[in-house]
């Protein structure tokens, strides 16, 4: 039977086995991406099995440390699943790419992509506080080493801010889980239902923090611009893709569920720093001179906007914000992958080196448009869904808030216009005719196509998901998680 | 008969992801017939709906259908949801018709250009975009049809993307119209919030119910979206720069269709605005203004492209007034009339470029009458239909929103009347300069050079270019018969039902009353444009409105409306983008890791005095020791 539990187990045994076990180098590779794949399938099947209204599904739990009352207490609700679904596809096209784009030693850098993928999928299905501890910290140590190792030429800085801000956010969460477990009325309880409204402001702000740094939002972004720019496209995909994710994650099906008073007492300052960021990020991507600084600033304003959406605490904030998160994992890991294609082809991302790219490469023209248009939520799409949700939510909130975050819905357009032109049109730049080969083809073209399909497929029929995700994010913004969950 | 609808809305997108997908595998040639055939079948179920509309009873003429539910949030619900009555037929039968005969034109146009295949495919993603906007049932679909038509219009603006002028223009004319999309949307949130619902029927009914401030916001919310997609004041300023597309895009987007989608939104929204009587007047005031500025503009311009352009907004701005007035009928009437006199002139302007060898200065032009008669005598046709002289096609339809102002009689309605009326005396100056600068006169250097020897070569063009013009020649002479004051009535009976609240309807007297003054003032307009015009030794360059180098210049540099953004919107904007990226971001986002956690780190890792060679290790190392220190204090609490 496959369980949330699989879906955590098989890709944490599957990356240790590769990275240890002698594999030829391609051979590895392929097993990795089999693995990834794989979870694509099982995800997948969670998909076709789920009940929107039936809660948390696919579920496990089992005594793990009796003597602290840690249970390995695993499920999936609507949330859950959304992030874990385009965890599984991120994942396996960024594999795909990695292993199009030739890596060396294969075992490790495959290896603890798969690794990683596990501790996503225990961030996402956690039930209990240790649990998500666990995953939420030991996702960030592949990541790491990934970066430190195989990342760009000033990998060394980048790996320790971004070791500087999330380890010390992690650390106050730590503090603050334990207390939360060991406080509990009936002896050590970690579960998250018994922790919901026990915890003070201090251990509210100490979760919130660590989960603000890892969306990131602003103005705890510092070390995003360094990380991204320094990862493999791979590994940037991941990370922005969907390492963030489990910051915004955590704000809505951590955070506001156990801390229901302290969030509506403080909704205002997050729903402040969440309209700063997104404007913030918006401006700043305008001013960038490479196509990774533009996607890094305009992710900065994506999770900005999504910790906005989650903290006007109704159905269609929440509902959007999740929404949201899937859409700009697709949309970023995409444009990482792209980007990192471009910068390896014609050996530079610089704006001023590119540019005219669209004149006889149709697909690579095609291909960025769509994204790009993504991106900018055009009407119609699956982002300006999400958007429109987020906005609406603000927007009958308060209407002014509404109106002034819709301002970065024009900027995104500048902004993602500014990158559109620069790669593709005007004036061939002096790096363009060094690419080979000249158009997206073969690897590279099969491990972006499937995030692109992914979202027009979610511009069709967006309901698809929201459908699903809607009676879950519904609940953890209502204030009634508590009693239900505890019953 | 809704699966009609929905097959005309399904073909064109077929179309265009076919010819995406298939690409180069397609022959350059095969790409154009096969987009065209494509709009030939949509015309052809559009037609066959309408007749079947038609057969119904009046009160079963508003046809609702959901495909899928397509969002969903709480109690928020949107379903992919299309609305067909009577206004969508009108919309529909353009959208297709002109579509299709723009489509064939193309084929000519766009023989040679080595990007034939994607221009179809974009052409065919637009034809899709419009007709979504038009059949769609609900606020949000409209608003996704809004935004396509935006992103085709972009890439069509900015087909020949190795052009930086094209680009500039294509990005320019989507971030107006990406302003005017969050108008819409806020519009949209207001109507939401107060009525629970954005499908039609639910709007419809509940607009009544609204209170006279929150209908008021609605609707010029509304507004803001209407106006940035019919380049009206004072969202008006990327039309005339995107003349920078190919030509047929011109006719097709930029004349007939997309930027009338403003138009086609107030009247939709009828019931809305009805309880709005501000908003209304707002209309009208921005109507007025509008079609008297664009036309004073049009005057000087010596692009011959974009005199078109500005004359496509001063009719924009005078259906506006239509709708503004309450006469929806007459406003769309004047749609689809437009549609085939304006996409006529364009079309008829693309042959004399073509000719020319892409010359576009009509200064460079003059005598071409005798070379291409043929385009000379369709041009005439939509230049007279144009300035509204009867029997022609834009006299019907401009005379009909007049005459509506005098039934209407309030002070803002003279206003109207006689701004409209002012607005015929321009018109028939800049259209009659156009037709003389380029048509009459002594050839210019450039084009005797050029235009014979082309024409002798090829024809006037091919005949997939001349014969969509012969049609829409056809058409822009005889189309206002539909609605002859007091003989024919079909237009306003078609529309009437869309309308619960009634329709502002003139009387036969009031409108043959303005169709002299209106008619007598256009040749009066014609006969200027020839006394400044016509004589050999007047240089043709200026239209001199006095002594005073003032307002040429002003009228010239487009009343400054882009060089006021550039100064209130553009450079603060870029300051800022800049300021905040070398002097807040960076070093705030900068100094917090590497100067401040980093130093912190770095005097813990020493202190300990372990690991002296890393910092990252010696903050591991951190980590690992205190999370040890914690469990161990945990384990020991525990037993």
């Amino acid at each position: 039977m496959i369980t949330a539990t699989t879906l955590i187990t098989v890709p944490l045994i599957a990356g240790i086995v590769i990275l240890i076990v002698p594999f030829a180098q391609r051979l590895a590779g392929y097993l990795a991406l089999l693995v990834a794949l794989g979870m694509v399938g099982a995800v997948a099947g969670f998909v076709y099995r789920f009940e929107p209204m039936a809660g948390y599904q696919f579920g496990d739990d089992a005594e793990w440390i009796p003597q602290l009352g840690i249970r390995w207490s695993v499920a999936l609700d609507g949330v859950g699943l959304a992030m874990a679904a385009v965890t599984a596809l991120v994942v396996a096209c960024a594999l795909g790419y990695g292993l199009w784009a030739g890596r060396d030693r294969t075992h490790a850098t495959f290896g603890l992509i798969l690794i990683t993928e596990a501790f996503l999928f225990l961030v996402f299905a956690a039930r209990d506080l240790f649990v998500f501890y666990v995953g939420f910290e030991g996702m960030l140590i592949p990541l790491l080493v990934l970066l430190a190792v195989w990342g760009g030429e000033d990998r060394r800085r980048a790996t320790v801010q971004v070791v500087a801000y999330t380890a010390f956010g992690t650390l106050l969460m730590l503090v603050a889980i334990l207390w939360l477990g060991l406080t509990a009325p009936n002896g050590p309880d970690f579960s998250m239902a018994a922790a919901v409204g026990r915890g003070n402001d201090l251990v509210f702000w100490a979760f919130a923090l660590a989960f603000a740094i890892k969306s990131p939002l602003f103005p705890l972004h510092g070390w995003v611009l360094p990380a991204y720019r320094q990862s493999s496209p791979e590994v940037a995909a991941v990370l922005s893709g969907v390492a963030s994710k489990a910051g915004g994650f955590a704000f809505l099906a951590v955070l506001v569920p156990l801390f229901p008073e302290q969030s509506a007492r403080y909704a205002w300052l997050f729903i402040a720093l969440g309209l700063i960021g997104f404007l913030w990020g918006a401006l700043l991507a305008f001013r960038q001179p490479d196509g990774r600084g533009v996607i890094a600033y305009s992710s900065i304003a994506q999770m900005s906007f999504v910790v906005l959406g989650i903290f006007l605490l109704n159905a269609q904030g929440s509902t959007g914000a999740t929404f949201q998160m899937v859409n700009h994992a697709l949309v970023s890991a995409a444009l990482f992958l792209l980007a990192g294609w471009l910068e390896t082809q014609a050996g530079s991302g610089d704006f001023r080196k590119l540019g005219g790219l669209a004149r006889s490469r149709p697909i690579l023209a095609t291909v960025a448009l769509v994204l790009g248009m993504a991106a900018l939520a055009v009407p119609g799409s699956s982002v300006f869904a999400s958007e429109f949700l987020i906005l609406l939510a603000a927007f009958a909130d308060a209407w002014w808030l509404g109106t002034i975050a819709s301002i970065g819905i024009v900027l995104a357009a500048m902004y993602m216009l500014r990158w559109i032109s620069a790669v593709l049109h005007e004036r061939e730049g002096d790096l363009v005719g060094q690419l080979r080969p000249p158009d997206l083809r073969s690897g590279a073209l099969l491990a972006v196509l499937p995030l692109a399909l992914a979202l027009i497929g979610l511009s069709v029929a967006p309901a698809q998901l929201t459908e699903r995700v809607d009676p879950s994010s519904q609940m953890m913004v209502s204030g009634a998680y508590g009693e239900k969950e505890a019953r | 008969m809704t699966g009609l609808v929905w097959t005309a809305l399904a073909l064109p997108l077929a179309g265009a992801v076919l010819l995406a997908v298939l690409g180069t595998r397609l022959p350059a040639r095969g790409a154009g017939w096969l987009a065209s055939l494509v709009m030939l079948a949509a015309f052809a179920c559009s037609a066959i709906a309408t007749v079947m509309l038609a057969t119904r009873p009046h009160e079963e003429r508003a046809v609702v259908q959901t495909a899928w539910t397509w969002l969903t949030a709480g109690s928020f619900q949107v379903g992919l949801d299309i609305w067909f009555d009577e206004l969508t037929a009108v919309m529909l039968l353009v959208v297709t018709g002109i579509g299709f005969l723009i489509h064939v034109y193309s084929i000519g146009y766009m023989k040679g250009d080595e990007q034939e295949r994607r221009f179809f495919a974009y052409l065919n993603l637009f034809v899709f975009s419009m007709l979504l906007l038009v059949v769609a049932g609900d606020l949000v679909l409209l608003l996704a049809g809004w935004g396509l038509v935006g992103l085709s219009s972009y890439l069509l603006i900015g087909f020949w993307h190795q052009k930086p002028s094209a680009i500039k223009a294509a990005k320019k004319a989507f971030v107006m119209n990406a302003i005017g999309d969050v108008g819409l949307a806020l519009g949209i949130f207001l109507l939401f919030i107060e009525l629970g619902t954005t499908a039609y029927q639910g709007v419809f009914a509940g607009a009544a119910s609204l209170d006279s401030w929150t209908a008021t916001a609605a609707a010029l919310l509304l507004l803001v979206g209407a106006l940035a997609k019919s380049a009206q004041l004072p969202l008006h300023t990327w039309l005339p720069d995107a003349m920078e597309g190919p030509t047929p895009v011109s006719a097709l987007i930029h004349a007939a269709t997309m930027v009338t989608a403003g138009v086609y939104l107030i009247a939709r929204m009828n019931p809305l605005f009805h309880a709005a009587p501000y908003a209304l007047e707002t209309i009208v005031v921005i109507g007025v203004l509008g079609l008297l500025m664009a036309g004073a503009i049009a005057l000087v311009q010596t692009d011959i492209k974009r005199i078109i352009a500005f004359s496509t907004m001063s009719q924009i701005a005078y259906m506006f007034v239509g709708v503004g007035l309450g006469a929806y009928w007459a406003g769309i009437f004047h749609l689809f009339t437009h549609a085939f006199f304006k996409a006529l002139l364009f079309m008829g302007a693309g042959i004399v470029i073509h000719a020319l060898h892409g010359e576009q200065d009509v200064r460079n032009m003059g005598g071409l009458r005798s070379v291409m008669p043929k385009t000379y005598f369709c041009m005439l046709i939509g230049a007279l239909a144009l300035v509204g002289i009867f029997p022609l096609s834009g006299g019907f339809s401009k005379d009909a929103i007049l005459s509506s102002a005098l039934e209407v009689g309030t002070p803002l309605a003279w206003v109207a009347y006689i701004g409209g009326l002012v607005g015929a005396l321009l018109t028939g100056i800049y259209t009659f300069r156009l037709m003389f600068l380029v048509f009459h006169r002594r050839m210019s250097p450039y084009a005797e050079a050029v235009a014979p020897k082309a024409v002798k070569h090829h024809g006037e063009g091919p005949s997939s270019m001349l014969w969509p013009v012969y049609i829409l020649t056809l058409g822009a002479a005889v189309v206002g018969f539909l609605q002859i004051p007091g003989l024919t009535h079909v237009f306003f009976d078609w529309l009437e039902p869309i309308a619960p609240a009634g329709m502002v309807e003139p009387s036969a007297v009031q409108e043959w009353l303005t169709t002299l003054i209106a008619v007598s003032i256009g040749v009066a307009g014609i006969a200027i444009a020839g006394h400044l015009y016509l004589r050999e030794n007047d240089a043709p360059e200026r239209m001199r409105l006095g002594r005073g180098r003032l307002i040429d210049h002003a009228l010239e540099h487009r009343l400054y409306w882009d060089d006021l953004y550039e100064v209130a919107f553009e450079r603060p904007a870029q300051w800022l983008a800049a300021f905040l990226r070398r002097d807040v971001d960076r070093p705030v986002a900068g100094w917090l890791p590497t100067d401040g956690l980093g130093t912190l780190t770095a005097f813990l890792g020493r202190s300990i005095s372990v690991i002296e060679n890393g910092v990252v290790r010696s903050y591991a190392l951190v980590i690992a020791l205190g999370v040890a220190g914690l469990l161990l204090a945990l384990l020991v609490r525990a037993a």
